[in-house]
């Protein structure tokens, strides 16, 4: 099951299927990390919602896919997470060290936004 | 585990060979004066001035035809399930409309009164009259420990769905602005309470789109590790969704607990009082605006 | 009672075993949250099972213990076994480390959580969760 990427601007967007095992994971961080380096991409949103559970291979690929992005100079965001999922997740002892989430595509595109205008606002003209 | 209502526990009972005789005995007389008895019954029920309104729907089930063939079947022919499922059904009815223990009973009563002057009608000899006396007494406590066990068990389910709405109730969230959510937590939590509030707040977070929510702590007299543990678990999953936890409201005796838990006071956004919390999500949604 | 082998040696089947356990659990009337722990703690189980030992299985049955009914899940291999089964359980929880295994949260998702093993023989992981009424 490979995850479309689709391109928005200066935005990725990757949207996960229900069921999606480790090796469609390990695939995405493949295509993301490719996608971000062709495109020039600057954000990436990984939309999770339809993803029923988040086990320490999941999350620790999410993790994985974020540190990839940011050293390729784009910041990811993972969104969707479900209220049962965090809970479980927490319950585990699985955290996103500081990755950004947001509710859904919309708070995460809100949130990059944010993230690229600060930046921009912050870098030596 | 609770009981389902409607689930007959004894598929018939238990006479004996004399029983079984003083029951059809009762039933020759009943049948035979079907409607009358019910009449009697019907008007017996409305000189009861407390029965009220809801008398109605109880006489008018125990008249029918249908019941009739039905209790034909189980007197006369030993079928009883049918029956006794139709008791059942009657009792949890019974305890759905909130017609009380006592007035159930007292249509019972009623009957037995209404069916009276029909057996010394019949021309019969005093032992037959008390063998149908008999059987009358042990149709109707058949009649009464189906219908009662089954108002029984209805009603218990009442009471455990009450205590969940309070349950429930006690865990509210409340939205103050569009991102802002609100959880006065109040009381004593118990691992039960404080996983249902965990749930509330990641569910309410969701639903209501929020981006800060505010744990107020002023209610909460005493913590221990493990509410505090839930706590924290509560914070660290809202922000997987994207949401910030401002706990607000901890007691010096709370505060103590966290630090000698070890907790990461640096995860833990903490604020003196209710009031300064507001502000200071107020501040945070704001500046996250600004983009 | 219902009882299902999931045999477990690829990802895939550590999918599935999740969604059976889900499937099965959701019969008891447990809430969306305590399905997905159960969910959770079936895929760490399974995971385990594939990733120290190549492959075992995980049991799912529904059991009853005269108040309660709840699901059970019990997964095993005969794989190399853990040398330090208290060291495996201690909770890196409050410092944010898991020491690897994931069992003290898969502990923390369910009820009741048992683990047997030994060296050179393999690992049994037994665990029940309780459904409220």
């Amino acid at each position: 099951m490979r995850v479309p990427i689709l391109k928005q601007g200066e935005y990725l967007i990757a949207t996960v299927q229900a069921g999606s095992g480790d090796g469609d994971m390990t695939q995405l961080m493949h295509d993301v990390s490719y996608q971000v380096g062709s495109t020039r991409a600057r954000g990436v949103v990984l939309d999770v919602s339809a993803l029923d559970v988040l086990d320490s291979y999941s999350t620790r690929t999410l993790r994985t896919i974020a540190h990839t992005t940011r050293l390729r100079g784009a910041t990811t965001v993972i969104v969707g997470i479900q209220p049962e999922v965090a809970f479980a997740m927490i319950q585990l002892g699985l955290g996103l060290d500081g990755v950004p989430t947001a509710l859904d595509l919309e708070a995460g595109l809100r949130v990059l936004r944010l993230e690229l205008d600060t930046r921009d606002a912050a870098a030596p003209s | 585990m609770i009981a389902d209502p409607l689930t007959v526990s004894d598929p018939r009972p238990r006479w004996t060979k004399a029983q079984v005789t003083d029951v059809q005995r009762f039933w020759e007389v009943y049948d035979a004066h079907f409607e009358e008895i019910n009449t009697a019954l019907a008007e017996e029920l409305s000189a009861e001035p407390e029965l009220g309104p809801l008398m109605a729907s109880i006489t008018t089930d125990w008249m029918d035809a249908q019941n009739r063939e039905l209790l034909r079947d189980a007197l006369m022919h030993d079928r009883w399930k049918p029956y006794l499922e139709a008791l059942r059904r009657r009792g949890q009815t019974y305890a759905l409309q909130g017609i009380t223990f006592r007035q159930w009973i007292s249509v019972v009563s009623a009957f037995r009164v209404a069916l009276g002057p029909f057996v010394l009608e019949e021309q019969r000899d005093d032992l037959d009259r008390l063998s149908i006396a008999r059987g009358v007494t042990f149709y109707t406590d058949i009649a009464m420990a189906e219908i009662g066990q089954a108002y029984l068990e209805t009603k218990e389910r009442q009471i455990l769905d009450q205590q969940e709405a309070i349950r429930d109730l006690s865990t509210p969230v409340l939205q103050l602005s569009e991102e802002l959510l609100l959880m006065p937590i109040v009381g004593m939590i118990d691992t039960d309470r404080a996983r249902r509030l965990t749930e509330s707040l990641l569910e309410g977070i969701a639903e209501l789109r929020a981006r800060v929510v505010v744990m107020d702590l002023t209610g909460v007299p005493t913590m221990d590790t493990a509410v505090a543990n839930h706590l924290m678990q509560t914070v660290s999953a809202a922000r997987l969704m994207g949401a910030t936890a401002l706990v607000t409201g901890i007691s010096a005796e709370n505060a103590q607990t966290l630090v000698r838990l070890g907790v990461d006071l640096s995860q833990l956004d903490t604020i003196g009082s209710l009031m300064v919390g507001l502000e200071h999500a107020a501040r945070l949604l704001g500046r996250a605006r600004e983009g | 009672m219902e009882a299902l082998a999931v045999p477990i040696r690829t990802e895939a089947d550590i999918v599935s075993a999740r969604h059976t356990g889900r499937r099965m659990a959701a019969e008891l009337g447990f809430s969306n949250s305590q399905l997905t722990m159960i969910a959770t703690a079936i895929s760490e189980l399974a995971r385990n099972v594939m990733t120290y030992a190549g492959s075992g299985e995980v049991l799912l049955e529904l059991c009853d213990n005269g108040a309660r009914r709840g699901i059970l899940v019990i997964a095993r291999d005969e794989g190399p076994g853990i040398a330090d089964i208290d060291l495996a359980m201690q909770d890196g929880f409050s410092t944010g480390r898991s020491l690897g295994l994931g069992l003290p949260g898969a502990r923390r998702l369910m009820d009741e959580f048992e683990i047997v093993s030994e060296l050179g023989h393999g690992t049994t992981v037994t665990a029940r969760k309780w459904a409220s009424r």
